[in-house]
């Protein structure tokens, strides 16, 4: 067990780059998760490239350090505007923003960030402990086993987040189908490139990310008409005092604790976990009624936990090399441009690589600590930076970036594609994460899928009856039942609040009423 | 009802995207040894269930239709109107960018990484809405400098140089 940190530990301080990266990256990611709209999968995803200059462990340390900072940053934003950075922030914003307008922006700031770091340093704890057993489980794994993962990869993902289930479904198979590109990995027959020779390698991952996410984000930012938001300059970050850290120590546990199991889920994310973690905290209070008036468990619960599933994120991808959100999809990424798969072998055969960053993601989160307490307020003013500048310069970033790859305009033609289809699937309202993990796990389940059946004879029922097959993909069908349930309440709550809406009140005044919204069915 | 409207065309577009690629799959060449899982099984199989989900979206995106059309028709719908002129100028604005990101990736090509990301940022900093000129005029040289000599000097990335006179230009610079 402690062979492996020597190991890291010695690399990193042979490599002191390592630091500086990590330092780099924490800053990066602050500065993006903070702004809104920017988001850390944007700045995961444009950090890539750069990636390339560097060897696998120190980029992956970059990714690492751009993920845990971002997952903070958003909350600045949130309790100084009450418009967080990144979704995950959401729920910091219900009490940090009262908190803040209160005068306390810097004592809401301060316990965003402590409850951000011990959840940040629980969640890569468990990582620690049970990435390496499980990945020993995973060497168990067939074929079979890793095909019901992809497929439970991708019914998640559709399944728990709150838009369309079919729509989250069919952005995953437009996913899976982009994947299908190239040639056959078993009989090496073109597929889909219509003469085109660029395609035959399949439509490339990196490219594809930045234009999904990057490219597609400034489009939407272009589409929408809001204002940069009035920066308040003058905040001291104060951390909460070790009297006020106890006070709120059972919550910090709780929240790290779901932060790190609901981020490990494939599909459900820091998101999920902030908003779990806030209604957990206001159930277990004694004053309930407090929350949403700026209480400082209100700030503590949902960052501990988005923080902490940071941690918990990365437990599929490293372990079964199955990346379990969006974010992770994005790394994946930038571990094939180096040659990783991640997954149960790179557990055995690169440890260095593996808990040097386990190392970084601790220490970046003590970095966090460290820097995000003076650079607050300056990250604050980042926010005033106007997009006129930001968006064009993400533009060029996206494009210098794609091409230094491999110095293919082509890239570049793919990043533009991608760019705009990813646009146009979020003006839809279709889950771009979803088609993502589509095209990450495609490949991954076309072939475990074709050497599955070789390997059982062709005998689907002997495919599908593997213990943890079955399990895997009973877990799938439950994901998709549990998604067209809440669809279905949807629905239901929405028609029960027209219908009430639509009651017209008793005219006062000789006014009329009877607000019909759309979508209203007619008595 | 507008957005019932495109959600149908959509929909309809991506299953008869999906039954047509699926038939293209049909006419991928076989391989005898693998003839139960050949090249065209798994897109047959991904296409046919993306039919299915978009098939549902079409039944979900028509009935949705259908009740919008009879509200509209019973005068329970809101008037939605014309489009704002505002609306109409953020649709401008983003085909502006799009067309200008456009222009870019063959200026980016032609004339090569420093000429053509000046000249975008410059027409980019004008299509999004910013005041301070002296800003906008400023920013484009730097960061086009600074980021030349992070990708050349730095990191040792290449940046594309543009053709003929263009190419003899960039060596001066990077």
């Amino acid at each position: 067990m402690l062979e492996p940190f020597v190991e890291a530990i010695a690399y990193m301080f042979g490599n002191p780059i390592t630091f500086l990266l990590i330092i780099f990256a924490v800053i990066w990611g602050i500065a993006f998760g903070s702004v809104p709209g920017l988001t850390g999968i944007v700045g995961v995803a444009l950090l890539i490239p750069f990636t390339f200059v560097f060897d696998p462990t120190e980029g992956l340390l970059l990714l690492g350090g751009v993920y845990v900072g971002s997952t903070f940053g958003g909350s600045i934003s949130a309790i100084l505007f009450n418009t967080p950075g990144s979704p995950e922030a959401a729920c910091t914003a219900l009490d940090g923003y009262p908190m803040a307008k209160r005068g306390q922006a810097g004592k809401a700031l301060g316990i965003a960030l402590s409850a951000s770091a011990i959840g940040g340093i629980f969640g890569t704890v468990v990582l620690t402990l049970l990435a390496p057993p499980m990945a020993r489980l995973a060497l168990s794994f067939g074929p079979p086993e890793y095909f019901a993962l992809a497929v439970l990869g991708i019914t998640a993902i559709s399944g728990i987040g709150g838009g369309s289930l079919l729509k989250g479904l069919t952005a995953g198979l437009l996913g899976l189908g982009v994947a299908t590109v190239g040639l056959d990995p078993i009989t090496g027959m073109e597929r889909y490139t219509f003469g085109n020779l660029g395609l035959l390698t399949g439509v490339s991952f990196v490219p594809a990310i930045i234009g999904m996410f990057a490219l597609a984000e400034v489009l939407q930012r272009v589409s929408e008409s809001h204002r940069t938001p009035e920066a308040t300059a003058k905040v001291s970050t104060q951390l909460p005092t070790l009297r006020e850290l106890l006070a709120t120590r059972i919550t910090l546990l709780r929240s790290s604790t779901v932060g790190a199991i609901i981020g490990a889920l494939p599909g459900v994310g820091a998101t999920t976990a902030a908003f779990i973690s806030y209604s957990e905290a206001v159930r277990w209070s004694k004053h309930p009624e407090a929350f949403g008036t700026g209480v400082a468990e209100g700030i503590a619960a949902p960052e501990a936990a988005n923080n902490s599933a940071v941690g918990g994120s990365m437990i599929p991808l490293l372990a079964l090399g199955i990346p379990g959100s969006a974010t992770t999809a994005v790394m994946l990424g930038g571990l094939t441009i180096h040659g990783i798969i991640p997954g149960p072998l790179l557990m055995q055969q690169n440890t260095q690589l593996v808990y040097s960053v386990f190392l970084g993601m601790m220490l970046a989160n003590v970095l966090m600590l460290l820097f995000g307490l003076p650079a607050a307020r300056y990250f604050a003013l980042i926010l005033r930076a106007p997009y006129a500048l930001v968006g064009p310069a993400i533009v060029v970033l996206c494009m210098t970036g794609v091409y230094a790859l491999n110095s293919n305009p082509f890239d570049v033609a793919v990043m533009l594609i991608m760019g705009a289809t990813g646009f146009l699937l979020r003006r839809l309202q279709y889950p771009v994460a979803s088609f993502i993990i589509g095209l990450v796990l495609g490949p991954i389940a076309e072939l475990s899928l074709r050497q599955g059946l070789m390997i059982v004879d062709y005998s689907y029922w002997a495919f599908a009856s593997r213990p943890i097959t079955a399990v895997l993909l009973l877990a799938a069908l439950a994901s998709l039942v549990y998604g067209f349930y809440g669809q279905y309440r949807r629905h239901r709550a929405r028609r029960t609040a027209v219908g009430v809406m639509s009651i017209p009140p008793a005219p006062t005044n000789g006014a009329t009423s009877g607000g019909v919204r759309e979508g209203a069915q007619p008595p | 009802m507008g957005k019932a409207i495109v959600n149908l065309a959509v929909a309809g577009f991506f299953f008869l995207g999906s039954i047509w690629l699926w038939y293209i799959a049909d006419g991928f060449p076989t391989s005898p040894r693998y003839s139960q899982i050949d090249t065209d099984y798994w897109p047959k199989l991904v296409f046919a269930l993306m039919a299915l989900t978009t098939g549902g979206q079409v039944v979900s995106s028509a009935l949705s239709l259908r009740a919008e059309l009879k509200a509209w028709n019973a005068g329970l719908a809101p008037d939605t109107g014309m489009p704002s002129a505002q609306s109409m100028f953020i649709f401008l604005r983003v085909i502006a960018m799009a067309v200008l990101i456009m222009a870019y990736y063959f200026g980016f090509q032609y004339l090569g990484f420093s000429i053509a990301t000046v000249l975008f940022l410059w027409l980019a900093t004008f299509t999004v809405s910013f005041r301070n000129a002296a800003v906008k005029i400023l920013f484009a040289p730097l960061f086009t400098m600074a980021l030349a000599l992070i990708f050349t000097q730095v990191l040792a990335l290449p940046l594309p140089r543009g053709v003929g006179v263009f190419y003899d230009i960039s060596l001066l610079l990077y």
